[in-house]
């Protein structure tokens, strides 16, 4: 996708969220509800977002966000008017528009609030960086999203993508040169989505099945993998054993099982993805399936 | 005599990707079996220890002792894109062209690696 300026877009996605922004814009802090992305090292654009209980006001919210940033990061903010092309691309949000001023930097950016799912979400764009133009900035306030209907979260960042039920929750997330991990957990489950690269050296002397046994030690009971669809992805699935004690033992256990495990080998990617699946008894198979399926590389 | 010490200047991020890394002359690197490569370069102790181990009777000559270092594949495909040529930012791109590596992940491997090299005095910057 290319923005009015001519600058390729990609999706970023994250918690609930979910926007358009130029290609070599990266992450470069990420939270549970935060995301601030960067380009060559100098700050673009900070994102925070939350559910709101109780009716939203702008203004209140500004004053709240003004009096926290006046203390914490000497940061100044005023009221600001939303120009008018800037107040279409948020379609059918409740907007607002603010001015910052920073030690360093300085800025605009708009508060957003959506009545359906009652999410209130601040963008602050970095002004005075020259990569931030105003067809950046409307062509990411009009692909802005912050809910779905299908109980689906679009999880996006760096190279990978992936699907993943709403009731499962981000726990833990890693971005390292060569690990990306993303931790989500239920009451019953935790599910892991891991990707390595590259794969060309990791799967070197070794196939799919020695690398996973390498990085994820299986009980010595293990069954061994079956090939799923082709011969680049196995997966493997760790039955309790039956009976009386054994289903009394794995209630008590405090440690949850590993029942479910999926590699697969990205050739054209050069990656390696596994999903993951820890807790007392299995995923049922199509919510496992659609999960393995939703998680790629781009 | 008494002043501070100043700091040295610190490089901007630009400026540190525009740096050539320059191999470092008493460096000597052989090939192992595995095709990875095996850096062989002196380790110069502090004078007052070269010292001190004469002393003490040690067989090492001066103080020197060879240190070898073995490169993993990764660390083998960066060494040999350093040519005294290619400045930070090209061989970042070289290498994540060769492993189809997302840009940040292979800015962030590489410039720790050579951040590595550089405190073993295996390199320099020009």
């Amino acid at each position: 996708m290319v923005s009015s300026n001519q600058t390729p877009l990609k999706e970023i996605a994250w918690n609930g969220i979910r926007f358009l922004a130029p290609e070599d814009w990266v992450p470069a802090q990420i939270g549970n509800h935060y995301l601030m992305l960067e380009h060559a090292s100098a700050p673009l654009l900070e994102i925070k977002w939350g559910q709101i209980k109780g009716s939203f006001s702008h203004a209140r919210h500004l004053r709240q966000i003004s009096s926290r940033h006046n203390k914490s990061l000497g940061k100044t903010l005023r009221n600001w008017t939303l120009p008018a092309d800037w107040q279409k691309s948020t379609g059918s949000f409740q907007a607002g528009g603010f001015q910052w001023q920073g030690p360093h930097f300085s800025g605009v950016g708009a508060t957003l609030y959506c009545p359906v799912c009652r999410t209130a979400t601040l963008i602050q764009f970095y002004q005075k960086n020259p990569d931030v133009d105003d067809a950046i900035a409307l062509a990411l306030l009009a692909s802005f999203q912050d809910h779905r209907n299908d109980d689906q979260i679009l999880w996006a960042a760096f190279d990978i993508k992936a699907w993943i039920p709403a009731y499962l929750k981000l726990w833990q997330h890693r971005f390292s040169a060569g690990y990306f991990e993303l931790k989500f957990t239920s009451k019953a489950h935790t599910v892991t989505l891991t990707r390595w690269g590259p794969a060309s050296i990791l799967l070197s002397g070794r196939d799919l099945k020695g690398f996973a046994e390498s990085v994820a030690p299986f009980p010595s009971s293990a069954p061994p993998p079956v090939f799923v669809e082709n011969l680049k992805t196995m997966e493997w699935r760790f039955p309790q054993t039956a009976g009386r004690w054994s289903h009394l033992l794995n209630r008590i256990r405090i440690q949850p099982f590993l029942q479910q495990l999926r590699m697969w080998h990205l050739e054209e990617k050069n990656r390696i993805l596994a999903v993951r699946v820890e807790g007392r008894r299995p995923l049922p198979p199509t919510v496992f399936d659609k999960i393995c399926k939703g998680f790629g590389c781009v | 005599m008494f002043r501070k010490k100043q700091p040295p200047e610190k490089l901007t991020r630009t400026q540190a990707l525009a740096c050539i890394p320059v191999k470092g002359g008493h460096v000597q690197e052989s090939r192992i079996e595995s095709g990875e490569i095996l850096l062989a370069y002196p380790d110069y102790k502090q004078p007052w220890l070269a010292r001190l181990i004469r002393r003490l009777g040690s067989n090492e000559n001066d103080g020197i002792r060879i240190k070898k270092l073995q490169l993993d594949a990764l660390g083998t495909s960066v060494w040999e894109l350093l040519d005294g040529r290619r400045s930070v930012q090209q061989v970042i791109d070289l290498f994540a062209q060769k492993y189809s590596l997302h840009p940040k992940e292979a800015e962030v491997s590489v410039s720790q690696f050579l951040r590595e090299l550089g405190l073993r005095e295996l390199i320099g910057l020009r």
